[in-house]
């Protein structure tokens, strides 16, 4: 699935860029930059938030992943304008600049993968968990967080023994299967998960008495992220391309044809 | 207040929440892989199968607010691990804030059908507001959302059925023992 | 240390008591053993020792419950865990970081212990347990053994006087285990209490200072370990054997067997995708019985085994049924595996149709009537008809164990793997999967074991296939010399 799990030896070497930029950095990011290229409507503006956003994606030097990502980007923009070609052929009234204004929702889409992206992947797992106990997240928070970063490796191994163990009894867990036997198959992979599901949260949750979660109001984070001033640069850096992306919005304003239909 | 949020859950309740928003993610996950990406079967089943854990831990954890936090942990996990987009996060409190609003009045979480009830809202809202996002980021040329529509559809779909199946799992828990009240 | 009066348990919705007119002690320094056949009350015990019972549990307990003299009553389960460790079956089911550095520290944060404070007691447990060298190693990379270490690390880093260890050698190696006896035999001389409750009981000969084992929730027997050498006290309350000779290394090379190969493998190679040989250019005969696959941890038993049934591609190389040259479609009907998690594989809604969906999945039953009456046969033989209406999951462990083994022998299989089939079962139980296994093998089915249950081993296999296997063997030059390779 991803570099997530690299939690120890694996993921030593990897450091540098934006794998030593603080989750919490990266985390605003993302948020400020979504909401953002969600405000912003211009091209001119989309465009600078989409060429900044892609030199940040770029510094995490993950080329392949870039490279899927944008492959998904233009089968869904291919896909968009054949729809439209489609519509075209039957509202006459849809005009040419229909293609044109196509631009800014597949900027603002690829404005968002460019931030979501490092995130996920240039982000040590261990670390999101050290940041959240770092900012002394209530319990409640954190605690079916902390499960769920530590379980979802465990449950993916079930469900691979689960297809296993079905692929030598005879079933075959294809596209075609899950067609022609949709709730035999999902039965299959469903129960077995399922069941450990309520297990894991029995015997976890004895655990987790027996460890005393909870006993205390507080408790103490054994290791703390530490925030750094390239962080703080980051962010202002970031902070500056948004503001002026807004500025541009304000001043140059939305493009003609590239408004939306009343 | 923290303290007394911290007093509304059992850990054991916590821990529930967050062993099923792992089993949701890796099975709907695994559902697309095998199923081979966007096609409209594995998008029905992904929402079933979401839909019915959904259902099952909402009857394993009778408690106000247990909708809104496995949607924001479940959200929070998405995004930080597997880069799933920032554009469904409001659409996923929204919906989960009107579910708990339907689950209280209909009686709070302890009845019987409130759980069903309040993951039907959830999924219509969820739904609504995702095609109100959906517009935001394409209002440029609003035909776009027509693209997205079949997909949020079947879905729905997928969810209306997942409420049926979450019923009867429950049903088959109370039969293996494993459920009892 | 622990001490349990006139003690009885009732769960919520127990209609009788679990445990019922409980005295014990255990001192500080002493080793004891509690056993019995499955649900015989020895889980109970634990929880009520740990305070699990009633405090999270709820239930109704007559009688008190003592640990270092104080009343576990007025404590909470978090107080009374400070006081006596637990260890379970699984430990890396009670981890909740992922490195095993914030693992061991995570109890002691939520103890609201100060970080440096954590880091000394922390280290200084990691060095009593000798896994300094894994502090930061991902929970899902470590061994069996290591899990068990980090289990025992992170409880002693809170400094208990008390252990409990449920079923600790369920999943460990023969190493491991004798590992494990000595590390206690540390814990004991230093003057902690340690309260075992295991099914396999060889291990501590010499070590536990007394044994108590259990029937239908009341203590039937305490004594010294010397007494289960009666054969009597052992077949009376279905136990093991407590003293059990290790095969292993003494067991006939199954490529020095009489009579023709069932399932035969002819120059066969495997890689990982990261380039690691397991296997080059390696041939082997399976005769008909049954065979332990026997090598040490890593060495490519489980990859022998997914080959064997097709699961996973071999380089080069090609197996053979009955002397019939096979292809990977063909070793996928002609195999069956049963993997170490019976959850895993049971997903109907009743054992019947559990093994009637195998027995349709088979191919080789065509009408409903025949499906049913195999059905029927198959859970005879595993004295599972009684329960052919309950849920699967609802079954023991034991039970499943069961089930899901006769849901391998629905598919009619040449060659039968399983991989630990017996762990964390009692010797009743052992003993039925055994008698099914000879009786498949007697059906002239190579039935392949992949087990730390010496036990087990010593009960059934004929012959073992030890790994790692050599290369290049002549397989016509074999086939008039028995003296080995």
């Amino acid at each position: 699935m991803r570099e997530s799990f690299a939690i120890d030896g694996s993921a030593e070497h990897i450091s540098g860029g934006l794998h030593s930029v603080d989750i919490r950095a990266k985390l605003i990011i993302t948020l400020a930059a979504s909401v953002s290229s969600v405000a912003i409507s211009g091209l001119y503006p989309q465009l600078m938030l989409f060429s900044f956003s892609f030199l940040y994606a770029a510094s995490m030097r993950k080329v392949k992943i870039l490279a899927i990502a944008y492959a998904f980007i233009f089968f869904i923009a291919a896909l968009a304008v054949i729809c439209m070609l489609v519509i075209n052929m039957f509202v006459p009234i849809m005009k040419s600049a229909s293609y044109t204004s196509l631009v800014i929702p597949f900027l603002r889409m690829a404005t968002m993968i460019n931030v979501i992206l490092p995130l996920a992947f240039t982000t040590r797992i261990q670390s999101v968990l050290t940041a959240l106990k770092s900012l002394r997240l209530a319990l409640y928070i954190y605690l079916p967080v902390a499960v769920m970063i530590r379980f979802i490796p465990t449950f993916i191994n079930d469900i691979k023994q689960v297809a296993e163990t079905a692929k030598i009894r005879g079933v075959k867990i294809t596209p075609a299967g899950f067609i022609t036997k949709p709730v035999f198959m999902t039965r299959l992979l469903f129960m077995p998960l399922l069941f450990r599901s309520l297990r894991t949260s029995e015997e976890l949750g004895i655990a987790a008495e027996l460890k005393g979660l909870g006993l205390n109001d507080d408790m103490t984070p054994y290791k703390s992220l530490e925030w750094k001033g390239t962080d703080t640069r980051i962010l202002i850096a970031a902070a500056l391309v948004i503001v002026c992306a807004s500025a541009a919005q304000i001043i140059i304003g939305t493009p003609e044809g590239m408004r939306g239909m009343p | 207040m923290l303290k007394k949020l911290k007093n509304h859950w059992t850990v054991q309740e916590l821990v529930v929440i967050g062993v099923f928003a792992a089993a949701a993610k890796v099975l709907t996950m695994f559902v697309a892989l095998a199923g081979g990406g966007m096609n409209p079967v594995t998008l029905l089943l992904k929402n079933v199968i979401f839909t019915t854990l959904f259902v099952v831990m909402l009857f394993k954890v009778r408690k106000t607010g247990t909708m809104l936090l496995f949607s924001a942990v479940t959200m929070l996990v998405s995004m930080m691990y597997m880069g799933a987009g920032v554009a469904s996060l409001p659409a996923m409190i929204a919906a989960a804030l009107l579910g708990e609003f339907f689950i209280f009045a209909a009686g709070g979480p302890g009845k019987p059908w409130a759980p069903v009830i309040g993951v039907a809202v959830y999924d219509l809202a969820f739904r609504v507001v995702s095609v109100f996002i959906s517009w935001l980021v394409m209002r440029e040329n609003p035909a776009l959302v027509f693209m997205v529509m079949p997909i949020i559809g079947i879905g729905y779909l997928g969810a209306l059925i997942g409420l049926f199946s979450g019923v009867k799992a429950v049903k088959e828990l109370r039969h293996a023992g494993i459920v009892r009240n | 240390m622990i001490s349990l009066e006139n003690v009885s348990y009732t769960y919520p919705f127990g209609l009788k008591p679990a445990v019922k007119n409980i005295n014990l002690n255990v001192k500080a320094g002493e080793i004891v053993l509690c056993t019995g056949a499955s649900g015989c009350g020895k889980s109970t015990l634990i929880r009520l020792i740990n305070g699990l019972c009633p405090h999270y549990y709820m239930g109704s307990l007559s009688g008190s419950v003592f640990i270092g003299g104080e009343d576990s009553a007025d404590k909470t389960v978090a107080e009374i865990s400070s006081l006596v460790g637990t260890l379970f079956q699984d430990p890396e089911q009670q981890f909740f970081a992922l490195n095993v550095e914030d693992e061991m520290a995570f109890a002691l944060e939520w103890k609201g212990f100060a970080r440096e404070e954590i880091r000394e007691k922390i280290y200084k447990s990691a060095e009593q347990f000798g896994i300094t060298d894994i502090m930061q190693s991902s929970v899902y990379k470590l061994s069996e053994g290591q899990k068990q270490k980090v289990g025992l690390g992170s409880v002693f880093a809170q400094s208990p006087k008390a252990i409990i260890l449920d079923e600790p050698t369920a999943n460990l190696d023969p190493e491991a285990t004798s590992e494990l006896a000595l590390k206690l035999v540390e814990l004991k001389n230093s003057g902690i209490a340690v309260f075992i409750a295991d099914h396999r009981l060889y291990w501590l000969k010499g070590i536990a200072d007394k044994i108590i084992v259990m029937d239908e929730g009341e203590i039937a027997f305490e004594g010294r370990f010397d007494a289960l050498e009666n054969g009597d006290l052992c077949e009376r309350h279905g136990l093991r054997s407590p003293v059990v000779a290790d095969g292993r290394n003494t067991m006939k090379d199954c490529r020095l067997t009489d009579g023709a190969p069932s399932v035969s493998a002819s120059g066969v190679s495997f890689s990982w995708p990261s380039g690691k040989r397991i296997f080059d250019n390696v041939s082997f005969d399976i005769p008909a019985g049954i065979t332990a696959l026997v090598g040490k941890n890593g060495v490519g038993k489980t990859t022998l085994a997914r080959l064997l049934t097709g699961l996973t591609k071999t380089d080069s190389g090609k197996f053979f049924i009955n002397g019939r040259e096979v292809g990977k479609d063909t070793l996928f009907a002609g195999a069956a595996l049963v993997l170490q998690n019976a959850d895993h594989q049971l997903y109907m809604k009743t054992a019947a149709q559990e093994v009637e969906t195998c027995l349709h999945l088979s191919g080789k039953f065509q009408s409903k009537k025949a499906v049913s009456e195999e059905a029927a046969g198959l859970l005879k033989l595993f004295a599972l008809e009684k329960l052919a209406g309950r849920h699967p999951q609802s079954l023991s462990g034991g039970e499943k164990q069961r089930l899901v083994i006769a849901c391998a022998f629905a598919k009619k299989p040449k060659i039968l793997i399983l991989d630990e089939p017996t762990s964390g079962l009692d010797g009743a139980n052992m003993k039925r999967i055994a008698s099914a296994l000879n009786t498949l093998a007697g059906q002239g089915v190579s039935v392949l074991l992949i087990t730390h249950d010496l036990e087990l081993m010593d009960m059934v296999c004929a012959q073992a296939l030890r790994i790692p296997l050599k290369a290049g063997i002549d397989r016509n030059k074999l086939q008039g010399d028995k003296s080995g390779y």
